[in-house]
């Protein structure tokens, strides 16, 4: 039995502790809010963007001559896996990790390119091969991707890798999040991205532009397309990126609300036992008075 | 960026009712839908040099190059800094993607100036590092430090 002051100073640990699990937590949320609007707020320029490549891919699809919109053969499947710095998030990498493993079929070769601390680790350790490992702080820079961009585009160009795919945990609600593989090179079709796009943003029908007069394309197509592909690129990954920060925060956020949950109920088990004890030393000393009463 | 100088006012056009601006102009950059509404012809920072957009003019996609872009509208004309991007013009629509827009006439020159000195400074910062940068970085620094230039010469004109 633990005398009454141990228990008083774990008491007050377990307070401490919840109050930094609360502020966690907070701070969890506001960031995840954050990713989030900045994940809605940029769907009108991914939605233009595939518009505008949906079109060039119509108009002449023998001149769309890029490696990014010509399929070959996948010799070596090139995944990004998308996971945390931080620890504190629940089972947020460790579900990641599920899913990589039920997405690779055992004989292929597989090249990782890692981002987040917790996401190389998890990956070295599962013994797979990480030729690249980049980091990406909670403010998600734009520019914080453009080592990222050029490392996979050119890791792609000279034929490291024959497919880019990038594994992330999606955001559902707050308290799922689902592993999902999301394919990002060769692009080959835009039209079900585009549809998914005009879903999530609500296009009306008759917002949806055609035009069937011929389209002018300028300076010409060689640089259209040279251009379009850089920034399909970049939007998409760092569009992934987006949704992975704000699903690893809804993570954490819920992760930290059930551990401020938890010291609660241990500090109010704990302030239990204290009164009981303290209750049970003063009913002690009573006894002890009255007996010495009756006794005189 | 040749400078443009402002033309006279043309005369209302009488024939184009109040309300029926026929074109409509949509900027759209990442943070968001910084612009959407009906003129009557727009100026664009095309890659082969200015060109403007009337009704009824062709589906075109082209690219744009950091620069002004000029919204001619019933009134006073509005004056935008754009970044380089994408404009598609497609059924009486002209659609310009791009990574920055501003309202000139929002701007403030002083805060302009620093912008201008912030990105040139970066772009500095590249050229003299020890070890080779990357063209393509250099490239885009370049962007944004024209981009900043364009920005200041319109707000000055107008």
């Amino acid at each position: 039995m633990k005398g009454i002051k141990e228990i008083r100073s774990r008491i007050r640990a377990v307070q401490n502790t919840a109050k930094i699990t609360r502020a966690m937590q907070l701070v969890a949320s506001s960031k995840m809010r954050k990713a989030q609007q900045l994940v809605t707020s940029s769907r009108p320029y991914m939605l233009l963007l595939t518009e505008i490549a949906e079109k060039i891919s119509q108009l002449n699809p023998k001149k769309l001559r890029h490696p990014f919109f010509e399929r070959r053969d996948v010799k070596v499947r090139g995944i990004v896996v998308v996971g945390t710095d931080k620890g504190l998030c629940g089972a947020f990498n460790q579900n990641i990790l599920k899913f990589v493993r039920t997405n690779v079929a055992a004989g292929e070769t597989v090249k990782f390119i890692t981002i987040g601390k917790k996401a190389t680790q998890l990956i070295s350790l599962a013994k797979c091969d990480v030729i690249a490992h980049f980091n990406v702080s909670d403010r998600s820079e734009y520019y914080e991707l453009t080592p990222i961009v050029e490392f996979l585009k050119n890791a792609y160009l000279t034929g490291e890798i024959d497919s880019l795919e990038i594994i992330f945990a999606q955001y559902v609600n707050p308290l799922v999040q689902a592993p999902t593989v999301c394919h990002i090179l060769p692009m080959l079709d835009f039209g079900n991205e585009l549809e998914r796009l005009r879903q999530i943003t609500h296009t009306d029908e008759n917002e949806i532009m055609d035009d069937p007069r011929p389209t002018i394309i300028e300076p010409d197509i060689a640089s259209v397309v040279a251009m379009l592909s850089q920034m399909l690129l970049s939007q998409n990954i760092y569009r992934i990126i987006l949704e992975a920060k704000a699903s690893e925060h809804s993570s954490r956020a819920v992760a930290m609300r059930s551990a401020t949950d938890n010291a609660d109920t241990l500090s109010k088990e704990l302030s239990l036992e204290h009164n009981r004890m303290r209750q049970s030393a003063i009913t002690g000393e009573i006894i002890e008075i009255s007996a010495a009463t009756g006794n005189l | 960026m040749s400078p443009l100088r402002r033309p006279p006012q043309r005369p209302k056009n009488l024939q184009i009712g109040e309300n029926a601006m026929p074109l409509l102009l949509k900027i759209v950059t990442p943070i968001g839908i910084a612009l959407e509404r009906s003129v009557e012809s727009v100026v664009l920072p095309a890659a082969d040099g200015e060109i403007e957009i009337l009704p009824g003019h062709l589906p075109l996609v082209t690219i744009i190059q950091p620069g002004e872009l000029v919204a001619k509208v019933d009134g006073p004309r509005e004056y935008f800094a754009i970044d380089a991007g994408f404009a598609m013009v497609i059924r009486d629509s002209v659609l310009v993607l791009t990574d920055e827009s501003l309202n000139i006439n929002d701007d403030d020159l002083a805060e302009i100036e620093k912008a201008e000195e912030r990105a040139k400074r970066a772009l500095e910062d590249a050229r003299s590092r020890r070890e080779a940068m990357d063209p393509e970085e250099i490239r885009k620094l370049d962007a944004k430090v024209k981009y900043q230039m364009a920005r200041k010469l319109a707000k000055m004109q107008h």
